[in-house]
């Protein structure tokens, strides 16, 4: 298994996966504080848009903000990335030599799942550091009181990586699902951004509170440590449920398809 | 031990049969050539060997194991599948890592490779600023990592110029000398003919011929190429050596009489006794492509010549036999 992972690694070096994927995920953390910080305090600013009160921002997590406004967005990364990763395979042909090098298939989707969880972990590391040094940076900007940060920094900065890291990861095996199952990441990247912005929130509108099991929801609250309409615990095993159940599914997809292309 | 063997091997997609029935049994070590018109089931046989796609019946072994526990010789046989595959915003070294840290190979085994495709000194380029050429010979040194005994390179000289096609002919000449055993898949006949040893032919699915190349080639006719001064003599002239008992084939409005070259004062002398004057009288020697071109029935004209040989019925005026081709239609 280790293998598996440690050529998948090797195929992630590339620059579109380093800079396309890291360093986009570090610069929408900062970015999006940035904007918590601009816009604190502002209502009607639109569906879907969470914007941290003036006094969220100056409580002792309040520098970890903007990557709760910045969690779909590095969601949408992920899943982007995952999927190009997977339909890469197949749009280039090396679906064929890794399958003939290694004909246990099972290996080869569990380690790359392996791999992209480690790469993910990295970007979001990146995008937790860069939210960190911009929100210090916005802080005397803005008139933001800082008095009250510093006294669990750490704790909360790993905490705020942990939900992150563990949204994002469902987020990618997601679009990893969409992308075998379809063999393009652009119907993978569409299919995921149009059903966050779109699909998710019309069927909000409609379902209302009953609607708070579905992904988009799920992996918000799961990003943020939960929401007052889902608790930490119940994004937990939401999220955990799906990535199991979309793991399953690629899983069963990868053994049984044959490859013809 | 076979390298590979195959009994009834059957590949059904939906109601389209890709491969129907294939016995194979190619002996270990040397290069084989697997050749067979667009859709005769080559890279869909190639794929059901590596494990990449199921049989619909019928069974089959690579170096004595069987089909259906591919992960058992994964690591003995090397492949390249149609074309190069490979991330071309990487390095060839970096995919060659890949693929070698898939197998647990040791990276000393990329500069072995690389050496032996003659890509030292280019590794470290990226693959999107490799000619095609250079794609192949990469794609070659991939399937080389693991040492392979069994070889399996499918079209391996698709889409290179005439410099690249002698590179890698070169190329699997030098691995045919090395102990392992290749199978090549190839339209290019001319390369089959230079590099390999043995040769299996399909068609439909189906195998034709399985054989050294040399009991191949000895199907090959000699053949005089006549062409009358007056096209309209063209049949005339035709019924005149067949009265004679030579076979005959018509291409673009020549004959072409089964006969060797030393047959050509007799069949002038022939025509001119028939008050036909000649404009052209040559020698011709058949090549691999002729006869691929009979066995597989891709040539027009000359289809249903071969077809009607293998089920020995009567044949047309413009194809009936010598005695010499008479032995060939029971060696078929």
């Amino acid at each position: 298994m280790l293998r598996v992972v440690k050529s998948e690694l090797i195929r992630l070096r590339r620059p579109s996966f380093i800079v396309g994927g890291i360093g986009a995920m570090a610069a929408f953390g900062s970015i999006a504080t940035v904007i918590g910080f601009a816009a604190a305090g502002k209502t009607g600013v639109g569906p879907g848009a969470y914007i941290p009160s003036e006094a969220a921002l100056a409580a002792s997590d309040g520098f970890a903000a903007g990557l709760m406004l910045a969690a779909n967005l590095i969601g949408i990364i992920a899943l982007s990335l995952w999927a190009i990763a997977v339909a890469a395979d197949y749009s280039t042909g090396l679906i064929r030599l890794l399958a003939q090098a290694e004909p246990r298939r099972w290996r080869l989707l569990v380690g790359k799942v392996m791999a992209l969880m480690l790469y993910t972990l990295v970007g979001t590391l990146a995008a937790t550091v860069a939210a960190y040094v911009t929100a210090l940076l916005c802080a005397p900007l803005f008139d933001v009181s800082t008095a009250a940060w510093g006294t669990d920094t750490l704790v909360t900065l790993a905490e705020a990586f942990r939900n992150l890291s563990l949204s994002a990861i469902v987020w990618g095996v997601i679009g990893l699902l969409i992308a075998l199952l379809t063999r393009s990441s652009g119907v993978a990247i569409a299919a995921g951004v149009g059903y966050v912005v779109v699909f998710e929130n019309m069927i909000v509108a409609v379902a209302q509170d009953g609607a708070d099991w579905l992904l988009g929801s799920t992996l918000t609250a799961l990003a943020a440590g939960g929401t007052p309409s889902i608790a930490f615990e119940s994004a937990l095993q939401l999220g955990a449920a799906y990535f199991v159940g979309s793991l399953v599914i690629a899983l069963a997809v990868m053994h049984f398809r044959e490859i013809t292309y | 031990m076979s390298a590979i063997v195959t009994h009834g091997l059957t590949k059904r997609f939906g109601d389209l049969v890709a491969v129907d029935g294939l016995d194979l049994d190619i002996p270990q070590g040397g290069v084989v050539g697997f050749v067979g018109p667009n859709g005769s089931g080559k890279s869909t046989t190639i794929r059901m060997l590596l494990g990449l796609i199921n049989p619909s019946a019928g069974t089959g072994e690579v170096l004595g194991t069987s089909i259906s526990r591919p992960a058992a010789y994964a690591a003995r046989v090397g492949a390249l599948i149609e074309s190069p595959s490979f991330v071309p915003s990487l390095s060839a070294r970096a995919n060659l890592s890949s693929l070698a840290a898939l197998r647990g190979l040791p990276a000393s085994r990329l500069a072995e490779v690389v050496e032996t495709v003659g890509l030292a000194g280019r590794e470290h380029d990226l693959v999107k600023t490799y000619s095609l050429g250079m794609k192949q010979r990469l794609a070659i040194a991939a399937a080389l990592l693991p040492d392979p005994e069994l070889l399996i390179l499918d079209e391996p000289t698709n889409g290179l110029d005439p410099a690249g096609i002698v590179e890698v002919r070169t190329l699997l000449q030098e691995l045919g000398t090395q102990g392992r055993t290749l199978l090549v898949s190839s339209h290019l006949l001319s390369e089959i003919q230079a590099a390999c040893s043995r040769v299996v032919v399909v068609r439909f699915g189906e195998m034709l011929f399985s054989g050294p190349l040399t009991e191949l080639m000895a199907r090959t006719t000699a053949l005089v190429s006549v062409a009358p001064e007056r096209a309209q003599d063209l049949t005339r002239l035709a019924e005149l050596y067949a009265a004679r008992g030579w076979g005959l084939r018509k291409t673009n409005g020549d004959l072409m009489v089964e006969a060797p070259a030393d047959a050509a004062p007799e069949l002038n002398r022939i025509a001119a006794q028939g008050g036909i004057t000649l404009r052209k009288l040559s020698a011709h020697e058949e090549t691999l492509e002729d006869v691929f071109l009979e066995m597989t029935g891709a040539a027009d004209g000359d289809n249903a010549l071969f077809r009607s040989r293998q089920r020995g019925k009567p044949q047309p005026i413009l194809s009936r036999h010598t005695a010499g081709s008479d032995k060939e239609a029971d060696d078929a």
